[in-house]
């Protein structure tokens, strides 16, 4: 193989050093932390600039949607959940919906206009195991794919079919925020690193010992020179010299950050970190990062609120934080649970798993509102609310819209992009439903929004408020 | 694979299935007491030494086997009961993993669990889809209890339990539509592997596995009404097997010694056995009439074993790296520390990544893993293991006059490294041990803190050796 720069050399060197394994060694001999914007005049204007950067931020457990995105005026609403209804320091989004009181934050971007609140979001045949349900959402496919995801295929696409070495050879095109990579960002041909804090990220010593810091850290570094005394040796005395190296260059660069607002939490720190890669600029398209504790089966109203309160406070910080910094418009954040709740309450003033739910994605180039059709209160299925939002179509949006992606490719399936950025014109609304024999021999016909909302699935989403 | 010449490393030896032998060309030193309580009970300590150097190669393999299995060994089960509040294993797959830790790091029998986790890695059930922690952990046990004995008798049983009828769909599967899922799976992933059946013999085993329910039980329940009694045609058999005939019609299969054969001598051996290793133990198992412990104790006494080809041949898993720390450091470490460690680097234990388990070798390491790895070996040799700070090992320096710095390192060098370290390596750890607290040259002694601080600065580098991350 020719060798045209440094890069590739390097390149090389790091496939030889994986054998058949995708490249995973972060950072590099600095090349690829060129500026972005040193090459991106030199491809043909598109629209879409080349550097926006999407940011998922996974609700795990099973958010309720419906103390998220609230039917106040619902009577069904109060009826089914007699303790844990909510109905004071509501935020209304609209004459029917309204933001759980914790999220004062996102209803201040709502009203800012850039904020997007998608109801009902879900797949058919719906799965309330979290682990099947959260591969389904992970991989876009209703089988929950084969273990890998809609990112990976998103990266690898990128990094395939590309010209541009500064994006093949990048090796944290996707970066996970924490210690286990998702099925989302896996792909058989990249794998993304996860870094779960910079500091970490690096060689460190017992604190007790410092003074011995600098001798114990060259002393390591040598001692992983060794060379060839099996196969097994040289591949791991490479790596490590590798990631000592690189994780030095990522700190260095990661070092020059400092916060501009106060991020409060978990999740919060996960996006401080996020905050602190963007400014490296090392050409990161996807950040993946997750926040527990959704899974409220008891006493769920306190909690459940506190939860959404450092959701809407972490990322309004991270966005003011990236406004300070003049970059926030290249970044869009988008939040997914993998089930909703179960409508009614349970025994424990908390709710069982259930179907669908609200998704919210959000940025400067967001066009806000609420998107979508909330699904019947009252056509449940199993107990459950009937998704009337395909989420791929959700994706779709991501891909096509945000990232100027091939989204049929990626997810393997046409989906209809629903219009969530400023710019994009909605869909031409579908042809009224075609009866759909299967679905109406399930559901009494109502005259209820819900049979409109299912005609929704693929032919996008209309603006409802 | 690779785009460069590896280094060639050695070859197996001559006459590989004898018994090894010492000699003067291969004496019973740390390199080989090393090697086989690395690869047998996840690593060495000070005890576990100079037991294996007393006994001889043949007396220290007998040993790894000298327990009994359908007893509580180490009365470790008996401490689970009254420790209830610490490992509820009801609670959470995370408390089942933590009691496994617990259970490695301090049975008098690693070899039981060593075999457990080799078992976890081939049935590859993941809590993620099992959910109820007994049954995983009750699957454990199963692999504790038969993990030595009759691998029919253990695939007969595995089959039976929730954890499986869960993980593969067994449950429920009914003669009116038999679920293929666990048809397929023992076939490719628990017997033969793939390429020695077709389609048809999966539909066929499929309609033999059917009527099996869970109930509530540790064992699942067969209700012969949902069975599919009808005659099945696998391979060239044909008989109205039940699951118990099933698998013997499956270990007939002249692949299936040679697939278990293999599943030992990888992950006991060498990651790549030669046709010709896997031919010869594939006959001894159908010797041993497919008797696990029978088997692998011969290999372990194999001059194959102990060969150069098989010395440092793998990386180390996760599990193995931070067990084996854990038991040369000694003390009872925390065990989600250890569990939280080992996903860290990969390998999350009861939930492997899919039905075909760990990938192993190379893919353990990644830049992201080795970091991790590193800081392990940080922590661990810190503050990371509470019992460390007053704990045993420094007491063993006192005890056994281990307190100049040339003694100190080859004392750590033996249990962490088989002694087998380049010279260079060993001059490095000297001057870092005499060395004062401003790097000035300076003579080492054995007092106070800073004997801590050095001793512990040593572990660290000797764990983030190339070397150590080899088994």
């Amino acid at each position: 193989m020719p060798r045209h720069n440094d890069l590739t050399s390097r390149r090389e060197l790091l496939k030889v050093g994986l054998g058949a394994l995708p490249v995973i060694t972060i950072g590099g001999s600095v090349p690829f932390l060129v500026p972005k914007m040193a090459f991106a005049q030199d491809v043909p204007a598109t629209p879409i600039p080349k550097d926006n950067i999407l940011v998922i931020v996974q609700l795990s457990g099973g958010n309720d949607g419906l103390n998220t995105v609230v039917p106040f005026k619902h009577d069904m609403y109060k009826k089914v959940r007699p303790r844990i209804a909510l109905s004071d320091r509501l935020h209304p989004l609209n004459d029917e919906y309204a933001l759980n009181p914790g999220m004062t934050a996102f209803k201040r971007m709502f009203d800012e206009g850039t904020l997007a609140v998608i109801h009902g979001c879900g797949y058919p045949q719906p799965n309330r195991s979290h682990f099947e349900s959260m591969a389904i959402w992970h991989a876009a496919q209703t089988d929950g794919g084969g273990g890998s995801g809609w990112l990976g295929h998103y990266l690898d696409h990128l990094s395939r079919g590309t010209q541009d070495k500064d994006i093949a050879n990048n090796p944290l095109l996707g970066v996970n925020i924490g210690r286990e990579v998702p099925q989302a960002l896996v792909s058989p041909e990249i794998t993304v690193p996860s870094v779960d804090s910079i500091d970490d990220f690096g060689l460190r010593f017992d604190e007790g010992s410092a003074y011995d810091k600098e001798l114990e850290r060259q002393i390591i570094i040598e001692l992983n020179k060794y060379k060839g005394e099996n196969p097994a040796m040289e591949y791991l005395g490479r790596q490590a010299t590798d990631a000592i190296i690189s994780a030095d260059e990522i700190r260095s660069v990661a070092g020059k950050y400092s916060p501009d607002a106060n991020y409060p939490g978990g999740l919060g720190q996960r996006l401080r970190l996020i905050a602190q890669l963007i400014c490296g600029d090392f050409g990161t398209r996807v950040f993946y990062c997750e926040m527990g504790g959704y899974d409220t089966h008891a006493n769920q109203v306190q909690q459940h609120e506190s939860l959404l309160n450092q959701v809407a406070e972490s990322i309004s910080a991270f966005y003011v934080d990236l406004g300070k910094k003049n970059i926030a418009d290249k970044v869009t954040v988008m939040c997914f649970s993998e089930f909703g709740r179960r409508v009614e309450q349970n025994a424990n003033d908390g709710t069982d798993h259930g179907a669908a739910g609200p998704m919210f994605v959000c940025g400067p180039k967001v066009q806000g509102g609420v998107f979508g059709t909330h699904p019947s209160m009252d056509q449940l299925e199993q107990g459950d609310l009937a998704f009337t939002t395909d989420f791929r179509t959700v994706y779709a949006a991501m891909l096509t819209h945000w990232l100027n992606a091939d989204a049929t490719a990626v997810l393997k399936a046409q989906y209809e992009p629903m219009p969530l950025f400023k710019g994009i014109q909605p869909a031409e609304p579908p042809a009224a439903p075609a009866e759909e024999p299967a679905k109406a021999e399930e559901a009494p016909p109502t005259g209820d929004g819900m049979m409109q909302g299912d005609g929704m699935m693929q032919g996008g989403a209309k603006m409802q408020g | 694979m690779q785009d460069t010449p590896a280094p060639v490393g050695p070859q197996p030896p001559e006459n590989p299935f004898e018994p090894f032998a010492p000699s003067d060309a291969e004496p019973w030193n740390a390199r080989r007491i090393g090697h086989l309580l690395r690869r047998g009970a996840f690593g060495a300590n000070s005890a576990r030494m100079q037991l294996a150097r007393e006994r001889g190669p043949g007396g220290a393999v007998d040993w790894l086997f000298e327990f009994d299995p359908t007893t509580d060994v180490g009365g470790l089960n008996a401490f689970l009961s009254q420790a209830s509040s610490l490992y509820d294993i009801r609670q959470s797959p995370t408390l089942v993993a933590q009691w496994w830790f617990h259970r490695m790091t301090q049975t008098p029998a690693p070899l039981q669990e060593k075999l457990a986790v080799m078992w976890h890695d081939h049935f590859a059930t993941s809590a993620a889809k099992v959910g109820v922690p007994t049954w995983m952990h009750d699957q454990v046990e199963l692999f504790r209890t038969h993990g030595l004995g009759s691998f029919r008798d253990l695939l007969i049983a595995v089959g039976r339990q929730p954890a499986m009828l869960r993980w593969l769909d067994g449950h429920g599967s009914h003669k009116s539509k038999p679920n293929e899922n666990y048809g397929r799976e023992i076939l490719e992933l628990f017997t033969l592997g793939v390429g020695h059946y077709q389609e048809k013999d999966i539909q066929e085993l499929a309609r033999a596995f059917t009527g099996w329910m869970i109930t509530g039980g540790a064992v699942g329940v067969f209700d012969p009404a949902r069975w599919d009694e009808g005659e099945k045609a696998v391979f060239d058999k044909t008989g109205p097997f039940n699951d118990e005939q099933a698998v013997d019609v499956i270990l007939q299969h002249p692949q299936a010694p040679k697939y278990l054969a293999w599943r030992l001598l990888s992950t006991f051996v060498h990651p790549e056995p030669r046709p010709e290793h896997i031919d010869h133990y594939a006959a001894r198992l159908v010797e041993h009439q497919w008797n696990i412990g029978n088997t692998l104790k011969e290999i372990l006494k194999s001059r194959l074993f102990f060969s150069d080809w098989a010395y440092r041949s793998m990386i180390k898993s996760p599990v193995e790296l931070c067990v084996g720390s854990a038991i040369a450091i000694g003390g009872v470490p925390r065990a989600e520390y250890l569990r939280r460690e080992c996903a860290a680097m990969g390998q999350s234990l009861l939930y492997p990544p899919d039905v075909s388990g760990w990938k192993g070798g190379q893919s353990w390491i990644n830049a992201n893993t080795v970091m991790v790895r590193f800081r392990f070996g940080r922590e661990a040799a810190g503050q990371g293991f509470g019992e460390f700070a007053e704990g045993p090992l420094f007491a063993d320096l006192e005890k056994q006059q281990i307190t100049t710095s040339p003694k100190i390192v080859n004392y750590f060098g033996d249990m962490l490294l088989d002694g087998e370290m380049p010279m260079e390596a060993r001059g490095r750890f000297l001057d870092y041990m005499n060395r004062d607290n401003k790097n000035q040259p300076a003579e080492f002694v054995f007092n106070g803190g800073f004997v801590q601080q050095k001793v512990r600065g040593l572990l660290q580098l000797m764990m983030s050796m190339p070397h150590y991350q080899l088994s």
